[in-house]
């Protein structure tokens, strides 16, 4: 392999894997505080994605812009659904399942009403290649790892320096203490699914140039959101970080060599792990005896 | 007329109604609908059973493919009858999940879902990928079952009540499993593993055998459907159906491992249809109702008649009854 | 494992078979010992002590003697079989109940299911025979329906058989994690603490029927914060502190103990008062 292709195939890994990052980190934020487990999350991914092909393509909105407010739209429309739905069954992850389920399968059916079955897309707004140690790189993609990076720093920002985050860390480590210390739990809940779910959001913006944005792309995405979480544990933020780049990496160069034959590799690789460390890489078993 | 009679007299109506369904309903469209209820419900009962020993699965679908893919190889590709293909299907399908089960039973718990569910992304990833069983694209073609004398299965009529036998057969295997000792041993599990321990109760041993048992019972409902719907694609049987599976369970009562699975299959199954909307749009109502049932009755449609009887509980808020 | 026994001052020494040994057992979590070096015996028909302040070991010793944990050195003999680490439902399987400090129960059980289903190790239909509902299977539980009621009315609770264990009050539920620890007919019984939380009536109450437990041909292992109630009803006591035995003996000598008073003290327990 010419260190060209080993580069391509590097900045390919890297651009689906921090999307991969981007998206999981989202659902271990919603599962570690607020202790919902969202099957829907891959829809908040691909309503992000319509949100900005509507501001962008429709509308007309610049492209960064259109991102940004379509996290909005995704943040509100999250808090919404948790105000109304997972307030009550907080807590008790099979009817969270089942809610979120419900949740999924309006989001799609109303996104296909919506938008028609047709594909839809958005034209790059990043074109051209760099030359980068002899290979040449699409712009694009370098562009989607430094956004997806700067949106990790100030996802880290928000947890580690802010009030909010702080108080979404004292939920996550015990929500009884930490609403005996004056947090407003109900809030942080609202708020950490918010936050959570316009990570996806995010994401789904940052692909629309370079992705087909179909109702059902949501699926498939949780899909793959899945085998990060089991990778890389369902609690740890550096876990999601890890998992999410092993798996773009795997698929990546996977495909280059095995071609379709990489998801089942991957697969089987995930279910060793599996067996020896059944929490994932960096999660803990909780046993119940 | 006493309680007992009142009881007893529903039970054979309702039997009556089962039996003699296809006369009733005259549409092929809706007879396809009752067997892929049964079906369902056998699926559901076989997600319950897992449940009843604290054990959650999103993996059902696995077995159920298993079950049916193993079965179609077996008639096609070895020239058995239908008739021999489906236990052996449900054999095969047992030995893989003994096999499968004693490594994951081990860890209960988020792990073992986690598990199921890889099991079941593997098993559909693999599906789809290994030509010989037919791809992505699947299996066309599929044969129905063998004739038996004048009964040809052709018609939906006669799928029907294969599928109804195969379905009294499970309930009656399953209440049987969970009246006598192995049930409360399954039940003292899932109440409290380390009180059962102390009772003398192998926790591996018993959760292993509902692991078995649930897998091969999802793995006769594919042998069946297999042959009934004549194509098996990989899609079908993807971790989304297992999530299905248990949204079946859910709706009905996780508390109830027979009913909770009839009432809500019935329910899922049926709701589209009643829902005089398009095509287009009941999706939106079926996924909007499906949220109101879970945040207004979290204990499933069966926790009603406690309900009933604390009525003034009602006015407390939802959540502190969703402990399941 | 024949060991002398100092019988009272008329009869001199006594060889008799334990029933329960471990020798330099020791656990530790971490770097911490919670058990160190024990060396137990539990004789026959005995009701044994097992006292000692907070974080002493004493319910560490319990996981370790029921399975639920594993030593890390020592050994653990049972009617002269080594049950060292053994898993937890073996060890039932072979004799040892336990009733648990905090109440584990079958919650959403009622009262008689909880004890019906401690009877689980005790059939003689069970497996294939129970599944296919054979009569004998159907007669024998017949059989063990009535034995639930026998250790229900034994032991007090026979009017609360219909009842959620949740909705019993704590000391009622105490007495019904005992019931289903009968129900697995032990030869030995653990019990933690079974006198936690009750008033001197209950306490009384328990206390006679911990006697007639004994009566039927059960040992018991008990641990308990109440002197006054271990002084009245063990035969013989053993002290523990910090994971180690720092007394042994009968009753009356435990409560002169120099030693034992001063680890109660020093431990700033809070305790019913030690009756010399």
């Amino acid at each position: 392999m010419t260190s060209a292709l080993f580069t391509q195939l590097l900045v390919n890994g890297l651009a689906t894997g921090m999307v991969y990052v981007l998206i999981a980190s989202g659902l271990i934020l919603v599962l570690g505080v607020a202790r919902i487990f969202n099957f829907a999350h891959g829809e908040f991914y691909m309503l992000g994605a319509y949100a900005t092909f509507a501001l962008c393509q429709v509308l007309q909105v610049n492209f960064f812009i259109s991102i940004i407010l379509s996290m909005f739209v995704v943040a509100l429309l999250a808090a919404i659904c948790y105000r109304l739905i997972f307030h009550h069954i907080r807590g008790n992850l099979l009817l969270c399942a089942a809610a979120s389920m419900g949740l999924s399968m309006m989001f799609e059916r109303g996104a296909l009403v919506s938008f028609g079955t047709q594909e839809r897309g958005l034209p790059s707004v990043f074109t051209g290649v760099m030359a980068i140690g002899g290979a040449a790189l699409p712009v694009e993609k370098i562009a989607v790892i430094l956004l997806c990076v700067a949106i990790m720093l100030g996802l880290y920002y928000l947890l580690m320096r802010t009030k909010l985050g702080k108080a979404m860390r004292a939920v996550k480590l015990d929500t009884e203490v930490a609403a005996l210390q004056g947090i407003n739990t109900t809030m942080v809940y609202a708020l950490a699914m918010a936050v959570g779910c316009s990570l996806a959001g995010l994401a789904g913006g940052i692909i629309a140039p370079l992705f087909s944005i179909t109702p059902n792309m949501g699926h498939a995405m949780l899909l793959k959101c899945f085998m990060v979480l089991i990778v890389g544990g369902l609690e740890s933020m550096l876990g999601g970080v890890v998992g999410g780049l092993v798996i773009g990496m795997t698929l990546s160069f996977g495909y280059y060599i095995l071609g379709g034959l990489s998801e089942i590799l991957l697969f089987s690789i995930i279910g060793v792990i599996l067996v020896f460390k059944p929490g994932g890489l960096f999660g803990e078993v909780v046993e119940d005896v | 007329m006493n309680r007992r009679m009142k009881e007893v007299t529903v039970f054979i109506l309702f039997g009556i109604l089962i039996l003699l369904l296809p006369l009733i309903l005259k549409s092929p469209y809706q007879m396809h609908l009752i067997i892929m209820l049964c079906i369902n419900i056998i699926l559901a009962m076989s997600f319950a059973m897992l449940f009843s020993t604290g054990l959650i699965t999103i993996g059902a679908a696995a077995f159920w493919a298993v079950g049916a893919y193993a079965s179609t190889l077996f008639v096609m590709n070895l020239n058995t009858s239908f008739w021999l293909a489906l236990p052996l299907a449900s054999v095969t399908t047992g030995v893989i999940a003994l096999v499968l089960g004693s490594i994951i039973v081990r860890t209960p718990g988020v792990a073992f879902v986690v598990q199921t569910m890889v099991i079941n992304m593997i098993v559909v990833q693999a599906l789809g990928q290994i030509d010989f069983l037919g791809g992505w694209g699947g299996i066309l073609g599929i044969p129905r079952p063998n004739p038996i004398g004048p009964i040809k299965f052709v018609s939906k009529t006669h799928s029907y009540y294969l599928i109804l036998f195969l379905l009294l057969l499970t309930i009656v295997l399953f209440y049987a499993l969970y009246s006598s000792r192995i049930g409360r041993a399954w039940r003292s599990i899932r109440l409290n593993p380390r009180l059962a321990q102390t009772l003398g109760i192998n926790l591996f041993r018993y959760r292993l055998l509902a692991f078995i048992i649930a897998s091969v019972s999802a793995g006769w409902a594919g042998s069946f459907y297999a042959h009934y719907f004549g194509t098996i694609e990989p899609g079908t049987f993807s971790v989304f159906k297992s999530i299905y599976i248990q949204i079946y369970s859910i709706l009905g009562g996780l508390n109830f491992y027979i009913m909770g699975p009839i009432v809500g299959a019935f329910i899922m199954t049926l709701m589209p249809e009643f829902l005089r909307v398009g095509k287009e749009i009941e999706p939106i109502l079926t996924g909007g109702i499906l949220i109101l049932l879970v945040i207004f009755l979290p204990g499933g449609i069966l926790s009603i008649p406690e309900r009933i009887s604390f009525f003034p509980k009602m006015l407390q808020d939802a959540s502190s009854r969703s402990r399941g | 494992m024949l060991r002398p026994v100092a019988g009272d001052e008329r009869c001199g020494l006594k060889f008799v078979m334990t029933l329960l040994e471990t020798r330099t057992l020791s656990k530790y979590f971490g770097g911490l010992a919670a058990i160190s070096q024990l060396d137990l015996d539990v004789y026959p028909l005995e009701i044994l002590g097992l006292i000692g302040p907070n974080g002493a070991g004493k319910t560490t010793l319990f996981n370790v003697l029921n399975g639920f944990q594993k030593p890390n050195e020592g050994r653990v003999i049972f009617k002269g079989q080594d049950i060292t680490g053994l898993k937890a439902h073996k060890i039932a399987q072979l004799g040892i109940g336990r009733a648990f400090q905090a109440s584990t129960l079958f919650m959403r059980l009622t009262v008689f299911d909880n004890v019906f289903n401690g009877f689980h190790m005790n059939y003689k239909e069970g497996g294939w025979r129970s599944f296919l509902h054979t009569p004998r299977a159907r007669k024998e539980e017949r059989n063990i329906k009535q034995r639930v009621m026998e250790i229900l009315e034994f032991m007090g609770l026979a009017e609360s058989k219909d009842q959620l264990a949740q909705n019993l009050p704590y000391g009622h539920q105490k007495i019904l994690g005992v019931c289903i620890a009968l129900a697995t007919e032990p030869t030995l019984l653990l019990l933690d603490e079974p006198l936690n939380g009750m008033n001197p009536e209950e306490t009384s109450t328990v206390l006679d029927l911990l006697n007639k437990v004994r009566e039927k041909g059960i040992t018991i292992l008990l641990v308990e914060h109440n002197m006054d109630a271990v002084m009245r009803i063990c035969d013989r006591i053993v002290v523990l502190n910090h994971g180690k035995k720092i007394a042994e003996g009968l009753p009356r000598e435990i409560g002169n103990n120099k030693e034992v008073i001063d680890a109660y003290l020093g431990a700033d327990e809070e305790v019913d008062g030690i009756v010399s």
